[in-house]
């Protein structure tokens, strides 16, 4: 079956159908920055419509239009071949258009069914037995009394799908839905996207994993650089030449591991040649906890023992102590138990000797804890060495710009001057910063948190050979992430974290993402 | 690999343009604010132009006129870094004249008790322990907002009105000036006292400040210390993460703020009124806040906008005279200064949107 083809008895031609929905020449820019240029989308009924890009492609940007978020400079919207005007989700609500975001907009203390119902007219009507009923058929499993705040995200998630279905969505637009659920969640959702469309609606999975395409989309539109590149079917494609439709000119890495990664081919498909990590025990952690003003500990009792040059990825979803162990292992928060690298203890002592010691960290949330947005780059390149670099308590500013120039080449940062404020950088301009600033200090453990999140492919496969070069020079390095592409792909060994604790231990290519998903979610604990 | 590599600064023209641009909500501020108290004066039935050529002109026209303005211009430079410098860490001192006060305090005391010392040992002892003694108030708010999370804004200010308690007990019970009307100290002794230089005399207070304002201005741009402070101040989490105390840094602004205010104090004791007095504080703490928050917490920027200040504020009392226009006039003046800056960074903040959205628009015709 080709499954962009109508379903026969649906359409009254039967050869030609009309597309469910259609967008024309949809034109959106911020200020001076062009987001989308022209771009036409077409999504035909009963599909699972892939809509694939890097990070900035502006498929988001895209959705947020259809959703009456944005409204278009220029273009227009049909849904079943009707021109309809959308100028907010309200009206995108009533053209049948229903949208899961990567945050969920939910009221924490309500319930499922109240969730569900909100703001909908619930007179006389059976919300729960309708919820009840929708939840069934799609597989979309949920306990309409639960209480939203105690529920997991791959649970708040189909509540979220749930609502969109409630007020009768025809077309459900997925935003990067498999960020954060387990290998299992993912394949319920696919499942339930499956039952949707077998049902007669569409929908369209905003993702910029190829493998996810492949697996569940019927046809895929590929964007980059706010324009439309491409739209195909599934049978007439492969992985391979999405990538390159994706990337575009930019140089491809042919490394298998960066593929892996970047969710462009499963671990299993690519041979991953990587130089096993040395022998000797760089660093060595015991009992690492850090205590919780009440209840259980934030991070609870640490054990590693990691070699030079060895990659350790920590798995898990997000809010099960990430931050904390990753602020514990780099000096950043105080914690007790035991950290040493290359024999001398760390632990207890300030954040500026574990620098000077050479831990460095690249935290998570970038702009909060990454870099000083107002101050320059060459300001954002010296902090942390502001210390050892000052001579009689005075900072050699000259020579600090000059290394920041050179740095910026290095980096590839894209910016008008080293004058320039970090906070105008774009996500991976930051990010190529901290790196920046991060190997200056020629790190003996490196840990970074999320380093790739929200950048494009270019600055992503950037991170992932800096990461490996460092730890060919010997650095150990621990990536804490909650992209399972990327653990598995970068990982010597893979552990989860859960709770706040450390489990599970999987040494490269012994890692089943099963049974990573069994830890993350402690049901293996 | 050759690199094309990215300029370390702007170059000088695109530095003279960007100074140019920061220039204009300065000009347009000062000039809305002189047209809003224009329309005051007129309403009160004086002479506006007549008024301004007197609080402008007061200060250059004679030496006495200058003399008066510098000796104006010395606490309002040392409250206003006493205001912007913890303001740089995000902390707000607004217990500049409490600090004063105490460097008073500290300086009378010293300068009563050891009056028979020979200047080249009082006169340091008289202003290191002014200095002390706003360390130690200052430090009190600090230790409070370290220690127990309390609120510096809420203890510096509740610790000003303590200080006037203080002054007024010192005044009136322990070295009270039987022969004066109000509360008033004993003088303190002639080697306690700043000398002075040309004519008419003008206390090397003034030169002392200047020293005082250079260090500060090449501190804060070129020191560890300036630069933790300043890496505080934009991120706080950021900071701590790479390695910044900033708790510590927090404390040490405020300390030092606490120094410069006990400073101010000192020279309006051992350079000005020789005793300390009721009132010595006068409003130097308001206008040193304008000040600072005109300055927008530069320290190169502190001392030329604590002359400008200084100028207004002695021009004051010759406008009264010449035109019978009120002295608090010059106060409306100062603040809506401020109040027209601020507004203007919105206005040239939305003018600047529109720029980038009319560009954007041509671009797509």
């Amino acid at each position: 079956m080709n499954p962009s083809q109508a379903q026969p008895g649906t359409w009254a031609d039967g050869s030609t159908s009309a597309p469910l929905l259609a967008m024309h020449g949809i034109r959106k820019t911020f200020g001076p920055v062009v987001a989308l240029d022209g771009v036409d989308f077409t999504v035909a009924p009963r599909q699972v419509h892939g809509l694939l890009g890097g990070n900035g492609a502006g498929k988001t940007t895209l959705m947020n239009v259809l959703y009456g978020l944005y409204e278009p400079d220029a273009g227009r919207i049909e849904i079943d071949g009707r021109t309809v005007s959308v100028s907010s989700p309200r009206d995108a609500i009533a053209a049948g258009v229903g949208m899961v975001h990567q945050t969920f907009l939910q009221v924490d203390p309500f319930t499922v069914a109240e969730n569900v119902v909100l703001g909908t007219d619930t007179r006389g009507t059976r919300p729960k037995d309708r919820i009840a009923e929708l939840s069934e058929r799609f597989g979309l499993a949920v306990d309409p009394g639960a209480r939203v705040e105690t529920l997991p995200v791959g649970v708040r998630q189909r509540v979220e799908i749930l609502k969109a279905l409630y007020r009768g969505a025809k077309l459900l637009v997925l935003d990067e839905p498999t960020t954060n659920l387990t290998p299992q969640e993912v394949d319920d959702l696919f499942t339930s996207m499956r039952a949707i469309v077998d049902e007669g609606m569409s929908v369209v999975l905003i993702t910029h994993k190829i493998r996810e395409t492949m697996a569940v989309c019927d046809a895929m539109t590929v964007m980059r650089d706010g324009r439309w590149v491409t739209t195909v079917d599934k049978a007439d494609t492969s992985a391979d030449e999405l990538a390159a439709t994706m990337v575009g000119d930019a140089a491809r890495s042919g490394d298998a591991v960066v593929r892996v990664a970047l969710g462009e081919e499963a671990a299993g498909e690519a041979s991953l040649e990587i130089p096993q990590p040395g022998r000797g025990v760089r660093v060595r952690v015991s009992g690492l906890t850090v205590p919780a003003p009440s209840g259980p500990p934030l991070v609870d009792g640490v054990e590693l023992e990691l070699r030079q040059g060895e990659i350790l990825a920590v798995a898990g979803v997000a809010g099960n102590g990430q931050v904390e162990l990753a602020e514990a292992l780099t000096g950043a928060r105080p914690a007790k138990g035991s950290l040493t690298l290359d024999g001398a203890e760390l632990v207890g002592r300030r954040t500026a000797a574990w620098l000077d010691a050479g831990v460095v960290y690249v935290p998570e949330d970038r702009q909060r804890d990454g870099i000083l947005p107002g101050g320059d780059i060459t300001e954002n390149l010296v902090l942390g060495s502001h210390r050892s670099r000052a001579r009689l308590g005075l900072i050699d500013w000259r020579q600090a710009r000059e290394q920041a120039v050179r740095a910026i080449g290095e980096y590839n940062v894209k910016t008008p001057s080293a004058a320039t404020a970090c906070g105008q950088l774009s996500g991976g301009n930051i990010q190529r910063v901290i790196l920046a600033r991060a190997f200056a200090h020629d790190p003996k453990l490196l840990l970074l948190h999320n380093p790739t999140r929200g950048l494009d492919i270019a600055s992503t496969t950037f991170v992932y050979d800096r990461i490996r070069a460092a730890a060919a020079r010997g650095c150990v390095v621990i990536v804490v992430s909650e992209d399972l592409d990327e653990v598995i792909a970068l990982g010597d060994r893979v552990k989860v974290v859960y709770s706040g604790r450390l489990i599970g231990d999987f040494e490269r290519g012994y890692t089943d993402p099963y049974e990573l998903g069994r830890l993350m979610t402690g049901v293996a604990a | 690999m050759t690199q094309t590599l990215v300029a370390a600064r702007p170059t000088a023209q695109d530095r003279v343009r960007t100074l140019l641009g920061a220039a204009i909500p300065y000009v347009l501020a000062v000039i809305g604010a002189f047209l809003v108290v224009a329309v005051i004066v007129l309403a009160l039935g004086h002479n506006p132009l007549e008024a301004f050529r007197a609080v402008l002109t007061n200060s250059f026209r004679n030496e006495t006129g200058m003399v008066q303005t510098l000796k104006k211009w010395v606490p309002l430079t040392l409250l206003a870094l006493a205001f912007a410098i913890p303001l740089g860490a995000g902390r707000f001192n607004i217990g500049g004249e409490g600090q004063l006060i105490l460097g008073a305090v500290g300086s009378v005391a010293v300068g009563i008790t050891f009056s028979e010392l020979p200047q080249v040992v009082l006169l340091p002892l008289v202003l290191i322990s002014g200095v002390l003694a706003g360390v130690v108030w200052a430090g009190i708010a600090a230790w409070l907002m370290a220690q127990f999370k309390i609120n510096e804004i809420l203890s510096t200010v509740l610790l000003n009105f303590v200080s006037f308690e203080v002054l007024d007990y010192l005044a009136s019970v322990v070295w009270p000036d039987a022969g004066a009307g109000g509360a008033v100290t004993l003088p303190i002794g002639a080697g306690a006292e700043l000398p002075t230089i040309g004519r008419p005399p003008m206390h090397v207070g003034v030169l002392l400040v200047l020293l005082v304002s250079v260090v500060a201005a090449v501190l804060a741009r070129r020191s560890v210390g300036g630069f933790e402070l300043r890496a505080v101040g934009l991120n706080e989490r950021a900071a701590r993460v790479h390695g910044v105390r900033t708790g510590r840094v927090a404390v040490v602004s405020m300390v030092v703020g606490g120094a410069l205010g006990g400073l101010a104090g000192a020279i309006e004791v051992a350079g000005v009124h020789h005793r300390m007095l009721e009132g010595i504080q006068s409003n130097f703490l308001l206008l040193g806040i304008i000040i600072g928050l005109i300055a927008r917490g530069s320290l190169t920027a502190v001392p030329f906008v604590a002359f400008g200040i200084a100028v207004l504020e002695v021009g004051a009392g010759s406008m009264q005279r010449v035109s019978g226009t009120p002295v608090e006039t010059v106060l409306i003046l100062e603040g809506l200064i401020l109040l027209f800056l601020l507004m203007s960074d919105y206005v040239t903040a939305r003018l600047r949107v529109r720029a980038a959205r009319t560009s954007a628009k041509a671009a797509l015709a």
